[in-house]
């Protein structure tokens, strides 16, 4: 029985797609978690799920041109997650209906282009949920890519990025631009975002961003091992949702995101047994 | 004498309540200015304008002789603020990572700690007699020991003006003897010009050589020995 098993195991990690599926998933775990942590600490979680909002209509919109739907969702994100920092940095308008307004436009924008093309409305809900183990080989490659620049940008931003959060009135007075750090971090989402369309897909993406970094912070007592057991249950949640699609022919992101919801739990209970 | 601040007829207004009203006052090298006045008379907005935390609706401000929006040298400025309501709770920020946020002023992009600047936090710490909370987290911290934890980051990067709001409000009534001993000492002994904000008028007379008393406007700027005299109805024990 465990010869059958191992077997089994041995065989599944040999499918391309798999391989394919865990080296994109990984990445971009890893890249959600570390954002997550800033953008939980920071209370911008919700730009998250706005942004993934957008990119429903960004994909509509590559849908519609016959343009590769990511080559256009990561500009279209990128710009509208500026546009939410301007318009509540010169409006009088607060940073969640700054996001209500953009996501709300993103999401009618990507209805209104399935509507007019009526022919890509299949390909366009696909994006809904995700499918990680349809990952082409131009998506993991992008995914790599795209996750190490961020986390490239966030290492060297890391104390400019930790200083804003735990004192934003502090680093004001040591030189530090807060606006083009807050800046920064909702671009670097932005792209996040886009990549974990993929992986979890366009509902559950704030899911994931979010859950790995309250689990970590709720584990925690210091930042550095919050961003690692943060990225660790990512990772885990990503390999579980992969296994348990292939095995059970369960929905990957549904998986994942279940999973990183029972590690909540976990940490939750371990909390308060504390 | 060097002007460290100047303060040139500055107005500072939140939306249409006018805070600081044509306000003009220059601190000079080695200074110890006490800053005092009513609650809601404009002490911190005053102090916030000053690090360009509020933007001047009139006047100017120069800075080391520059003017404020010109002004580069953040580390020479130490700052301890009065609340600690800007400050994260929920990020779990170490003792000495607080402390390190003190030397990034001192750093171009990108920012990159090294063995020289865990070292000087290491120094700071032991010289405020905190070194055992160095690997504690912030939020776990007693108000008196954050208070000196934040003392530190405004202290390590050796500022050549420190600038106090309402220090001691934290502080139980010994720490707060020996808070205002050690920011004497500083400025005594290393000559670093110092603003400390408080309504504690009776403290602040004893240990600052000037006083600044601002409700809204400024009522009295000279001698601490000559506030005494000027204000009979406040606290005033001059030493």
């Amino acid at each position: 029985m465990i010869d059958k098993f191992y077997m089994e195991i041995m065989q599944f990690l040999q499918y391309s797609f798999i391989q394919r599926a865990f080296l994109a998933g990984s990445f971009v775990a890893i890249t959600c978690s570390v954002l997550g942590a800033f953008l939980v600490l920071r209370k911008m979680s919700l730009i998250g799920d706005g942004l993934s909002h957008v990119s429903f209509g960004a994909i509509a919109l590559g849908l519609f041109f016959g343009i590769y739907p990511f080559y256009v969702a990561v500009p279209v994100v990128m710009l509208s997650s500026i546009l939410i920092l301007k318009i509540s940095e010169k409006t009088k308008i607060y940073g969640d209906a700054a996001i209500g307004i953009v996501s709300s436009v993103g999401i009618a924008g990507g209805v209104l282009l399935a509507s007019v093309s009526g022919g890509f409305n299949v390909d366009l809900f696909s994006y809904l949920f995700g499918n990680i183990l349809a990952v082409s080989n131009i998506e993991v490659l992008l995914s790599i890519l795209l996750s190490l620049i961020v986390l490239v940008i966030v290492k060297l931003f890391y104390w400019d990025l930790f200083s804003v959060t735990f004192d934003s009135d502090y680093a004001k007075t040591t030189g530090l631009r807060t606006d083009f750090i807050n800046g920064v971090l909702t671009v670097l989402t932005a792209v996040t975002v886009v990549l974990s369309i993929k992986v979890v897909g366009i509902l559950l993406v704030s899911a994931f961003l979010i859950l790995p970094a309250v689990t970590a912070l709720q584990m925690s007592r210091n930042f550095r091992s919050a961003l690692f057991i943060g990225c660790f249950i990512s990772l885990l949640s990503v390999i579980l949702g992969i296994s348990a699609s292939f095995f059970f022919d369960f929905p990957a992101g549904a998986t994942i995101v279940i999973t990183n919801a029972l590690f909540f739990v976990l940490s939750r209970g371990v909390s308060y047994l504390k | 004498m060097d002007d460290i601040i100047n303060v040139k007829n500055i107005s500072v207004s939140y939306g249409q309540n006018e805070v600081i009203k044509d306000v003009s006052f220059q601190i000079q090298k080695g200074d110890f200015v006490g800053m005092a006045g009513p609650n809601g008379g404009g002490k911190t907005t005053l102090i916030r304008a000053i690090l360009g935390l509020v933007p001047v609706t009139a006047g100017e401000i120069n800075l080391f002789g520059r003017p404020q929006k010109l002004f580069k040298d953040f580390s020479k400025i130490g700052y301890l603020p009065q609340k600690h309501s800007h400050i994260n709770s929920l990020l779990p920020a170490l003792v000495e990572e607080v402390v390190l946020l003190g030397l990034l002023s001192l750093k171009r992009f990108p920012k990159i700690i090294k063995p020289e600047d865990t070292k000087l936090v290491k120094e700071i710490l032991k010289e405020l007699e905190i070194f055992n909370l160095k690997a504690k987290p912030f939020s776990e911290l007693s108000g008196g020991q954050q208070q000196r934890v934040l003392l530190a980051r405004a202290l390590v990067s050796s500022p050549e003006i420190l600038i106090f709001d309402e220090p001691s409000t934290a502080l139980d009534p010994n720490s707060r003897v020996r808070f205002f001993n050690l920011i004497q000492q500083l400025n005594k002994e290393r000559g670093v010009t110092t603003i400390l904000v408080t309504h504690d008028t009776d403290h602040i007379c004893k240990h600052a050589g000037k006083i600044l008393y601002v409700d809204h406007k400024i009522v009295y700027l000279g001698e601490a020995a000559g506030f005494c005299a000027f204000n009979k109805d406040l606290p005033c024990s001059h030493s």
